[in-house]
């Protein structure tokens, strides 16, 4: 018997319980839906139950529509997390309720109990009451009466709850064994991993209303899709990597990719998992089997009965904050080495190599934008466009508030959880970063340890002081690997785009991201090009292959050619044909090259009044 | 859900601990003991023939008899509609619910000879309803009609109090265990709710049926009164007294002790039972 459920919505009142879930569950198959309290799992067991209705989206058992059937009308098995077993019932009469109910001869019934009774491995328990039961034994005799009519479906909502572990591991067994018996399609919910790990044949993780992933246990865990899915499943270090021909750069390390890995294009960046059972320590390097990584100290050991789990430092290697044995500190690596197979260093302060065996790229997830707010109308604006932007793009967001100092730290995080919530209304992923220190640095810092696609920050805009030194937003559009947004004004339209041609060049994933942008946003895009007095044929040329790159994205895009001051025209081209938003180059690396020398940008961007994002101009080669 | 243990009461070391419980005595003594014991000092004053004579009067006879009767009646009704008002307030949303669920306490409330004079004004022969039902024949006043009209409204509360509890507390997996196999709405009700449901009734149909006998404000004015029609058993003792038929009041006074009593011990061993059972 199996399960489909399209587009399946439901909401209470203004919350969005089931977003959009579509789901096949095979016949026969255990299926665990696998969640936090609140994530929309048991809701979605109970539709199928036909205990609560779907808004929108059907639900088919074997091709068939069950949206308009009772729970009576469905045939199903439904174990819940409390049992409700009939209290004045014995064990026998509980059982044999379903079959009581479809009208089963006395004998025919009995027979039943008794066979359940042995499945279950309570014989003779038939002639005793709920509650002179253990909890385990209730939750046997539960299955038992959930099956005893031969439902199509078996559905269990968290059987496992309020057990001892030693319960749940032997419950888990007898379900497993039952389940290979009767083959009845299964469907299990809960919050517990090694529930899911250890019974279901695919399981389905659940976050919000939203399915994140479905497959097999090991797939998932070994090759998730997102970061957010690694990190349901356990510890996890994630760094940022960029593509070289063969192998992956971290750090000053190269990593050499799996056979048969399709590798993305060299010099892009991309995000690696490494489970803290991928990575291997040791005191000597000879001693490494996989890649090494870097050598550092051991700040934390732990011994988990069967492995050491530790947190080790090394110098040089930064991975992503959030990630890890809830450790911060993105020098330290989570590292888990299982103690039955070979000596290695355990003490702490003790130092060690580190080494990577094996590790999983993660695919790109749509636009991951970092937006930090200051708790001005600056940083309003910036979210606003941020918003906007991730919910063009189905991307991700995150919002960082820095405290510069002691006392602004509450203020920071306030300030950070309301914008969180303001975002989380029309976006889907949205993540907050906190830190102490200089905003500049510590948004430059955080471009460093986790892979972003933009970065967008509010600005003062033409009353700034003329010189940019120092700003934030003049440090991080400098230094940023990635294309930076300042905007000086409140959010409002997003239609036209003016991107600004010199002969200076650009990188062409950064032309493409232009390009990305605008085709989500429906954006229409102007390529400008002013020539300098005297005429400059290297810029035209140039724009006609950026128009080419874009024209390959499927944009339809302007062309427009001016004479004049570079800066002036720019300006007035924006104001008369009322751009979104301007796009210009910058060089890399040097605040004072960049700024100081009273550049095209620096000049522009102090008098302007609309949105520019700053594109890296590739040095020449 | 294992059975817990129930801790020892400890007995806290007061001082003067004979003296505050002798204190306890003198206050109880005159005003619970004494009054009892004295009913069954005078009833079986003149010897325990004169005391059954008594009893084996018309008047008392019927008046026992009707007050049994009213109560049973009254029990029944209430059963039923006490689990009926609980279903319903437990299962569905309607407006005014929380008005309503007010409301329905308020007999609680009422002084009960105000329960009796408001039926009158309503049901009367010359009520706002009753005028209309008069020529039709239908007349609950002066009738057991409306003694049990009466006993029913004033000891709703107490059915309700005892069930709605129990209802609510069931939680909603309960019946939707039933509906996953296959039982409906109306089998349900009978196979799984009702039954959970018996301690609550058995002791709402107790406190009932105790305020039923025990019940005159509201059944004096609607009875009238009329002996060996509509007098029961506390309106015999009433008007016997005034009539100075002591040793008749006494007797049927005794009767109606006693009953009390029964039913009281019965209540509290079953309360006290139930207790340690509720995991």
């Amino acid at each position: 018997m199996s399960i489909l459920l399209r587009n399946i919505l439901k909401m209470y009142g203004e919350q969005t319980v089931v977003n959009e879930v579509n789901l096949e569950i095979f016949p026969g198959e255990l299926f665990v839906l696998l969640g936090a309290s609140g994530s929309g799992k048991t809701t979605i067991l109970r539709m199928i139950a036909g205990l609560v209705s779907p808004d929108r989206g059907e639900i088919l058992f074997r091709d068939r529509v069950m949206n308009a059937l009772t729970p009576q009308e469905r045939n199903v098995g439904f174990v819940f997390q409390n049992y409700s077993l009939f209290r004045h019932m014995t064990v026998a009469e509980n059982i044999g309720f379903g079959l009581r109910i479809r009208g089963t001869s006395r004998k025919e019934r009995d027979e039943k109990i008794n066979r359940l009774l042995d499945l279950i491995g309570l014989p003779g328990f038939g002639h005793r009451y709920p509650s002179q039961l253990s909890g385990g034994q209730q939750q046997r005799v539960a299955v038992a009466r959930a099956l005893a009519y031969e439902p199509q479906v078996l559905l269990l909502d968290e059987p496992f709850g309020a057990l001892d572990l030693k319960t749940r591991m032997q419950l888990r067994q007898s379900l497993k064994q039952i389940h290979r018996q009767l083959g009845v399609t299964t469907v299990m919910v809960t919050h517990d991993q090694t529930d899911a790990f250890e019974l279901g044949d695919r399981i389905g993780i659940m976050e919000r209303g939203k399915l994140l992933a479905t497959g097999e246990p090991s797939d998932i865990y070994k090759r998730p899709k997102s970061e957010y899915v690694a990190q349901f499943l356990g510890a996890a270090n994630f760094f940022t990597g960029i593509m070289q021909e063969r192998n992956i750069q971290i750090g000053s390390s190269f990593l050499p990719l799996p056979e048969g890995a399709a590798p993305p294009e060299k010099g892009e960046r991309v995000q690696v998992l490494v489970r803290p059972e991928q990575l291997e320590i040791a005191s000597y390097r000879e001693e490494l089997r996989g890649t090494y990584l870097g050598e550092g100290e051991i700040r934390d050991c732990l011994f988990i009965g069967g492995f050491h789990r530790m947190t080790v430092h090394v110098s040089g290697v930064v991975r992503s904050i959030t990630s890890g044995f809830g450790d911060t500190d993105p020098t330290n690596l989570s590292v888990q080495m299982a103690s039955g197979q070979g000596s290695y260093p355990t003490g702490q302060g003790e130092k060690v190599v580190v080494g990577v065996t094996s590790f999983h790229i993660l695919p790109y997830q749509g636009l991951h934008i970092l937006v930090g707010i200051d708790g001005s109308e600056h940083g309003e604006h910036a979210l606003q466009f941020a918003v906007y932007l991730s919910k063009k793009t189905q991307g991700r967001l995150t919002i960082i508030g820095v405290a510069e100092r002691f006392l602004e730290e509450t203020k920071a995080r306030e300030g950070l959880a309301q914008a969180s919530q303001a975002a989380q209304k029309q976006i889907q992923e949205v993540a907050t970063a906190y830190r102490r220190g200089h905003p500049a640095e510590e948004i430059l810092n955080e471009t460093e340890q986790n892979l972003y696609d933009l970065v967008i920050l509010g600005t003062r805009g033409r009353h700034a002081p003329s010189r940019f030194l120092g700003s934030t937003a003049a440090r991080v559009s400098v230094n940023a690997p990635v294309p930076t947004l300042l905007t000086p004004t409140p959010f409002q339209d997003f239609k036209r785009i003016l991107v600004c041609i010199s002969s200076e060049r650009v990188r062409k994933s950064d032309i493409r991201f232009v390009g990305r942008i605008a085709r989500n946003t429906d954006a229409g895009v102007t390529l400008f090009h002013v020539s300098p007095e005297g005429g400059e044929k290297e810029g035209y040329f140039y724009l006609q292959e950026v128009r080419q790159i874009l024209q390959n994205l499927g944009l339809r895009v302007e062309t427009k050619i001016a004479e004049g001051e570079i800066v002036s025209t720019i300006l007035k081209e924006a104001y008369e044909g009322s751009y979104d938003l301007l796009v210009l180059g910058t060089r890399v690396g040097n605040l004072r090259e960049a700024f100081l020398t009273n550049s095209v940008t620096s000049q522009v961007l102090s008098q302007v009044d609309r949105p520019v994002l700053i594109l890296h101009i590739r040095p020449p080669m | 859900m294992n059975n817990t243990l129930s801790l020892p009461r400890v007995r806290l070391r007061l001082p003067w601990r004979g003296m505050l419980i002798s204190i306890l005595f003198l206050i109880l003594f005159p005003l619970l003991i004494m009054p009892i014991g004295a009913i069954f000092v005078f009833a079986t004053r003149d010897g325990l023939s004169r005391f059954i004579h008594a009893l084996t009067g018309e008047g008392a006879q019927f008046a026992l008899r009707l007050s049994l009767f009213v109560a049973m009646i009254t029990s029944l009704l209430n059963s039923i509609l006490g689990t009926l008002t609980a279903y319903i307030f437990a299962n569905y949303r309607f407006p005014a619910k929380r008005p309503l669920g007010i409301l329905i306490n308020l007999p609680v409330a009422i002084p009960t000879v105000v329960v009796g004079t408001s039926l009158l004004l309503l049901w009367g022969p010359i009520g706002l309803v009753g005028r209309y039902f008069d020529p039709l024949g239908f007349r609950p006043m002066f009738a057991i009609g409306g003694i049990l009209l009466a006993h029913v409204f004033v000891t709703f509360p107490y059915m309700l109090g005892a069930v709605k509890p129990v209802l609510d507390e069931l939680e909603v997996t309960y019946e939707e265990a039933a509906y996953t196999m296959g039982a409906g709405r109306l089998k349900t009700f009978w196979y799984v709710i009702l039954p959970s449901l018996r301690g609550a009734l058995f002791t709402g149909t107790l406190l009932t049926f105790a305020h039923s006998l025990g019940e005159f404000g509201a059944t004096v004015m609607v009875s009238g009164n009329l002996r060996l029609r509509t007098q029961t058993a506390p309106l015999y003792i009433f008007s016997q007294f005034e009539a100075g038929n002591i040793e008749a009041a006494n007797a049927v006074a005794a009767v109606l002790a006693i009953l009390s009593f029964i039913i009281f011990f019965v209540l509290l061993h079953v309360t006290e039972r139930e207790q340690p059972d509720e995991a």
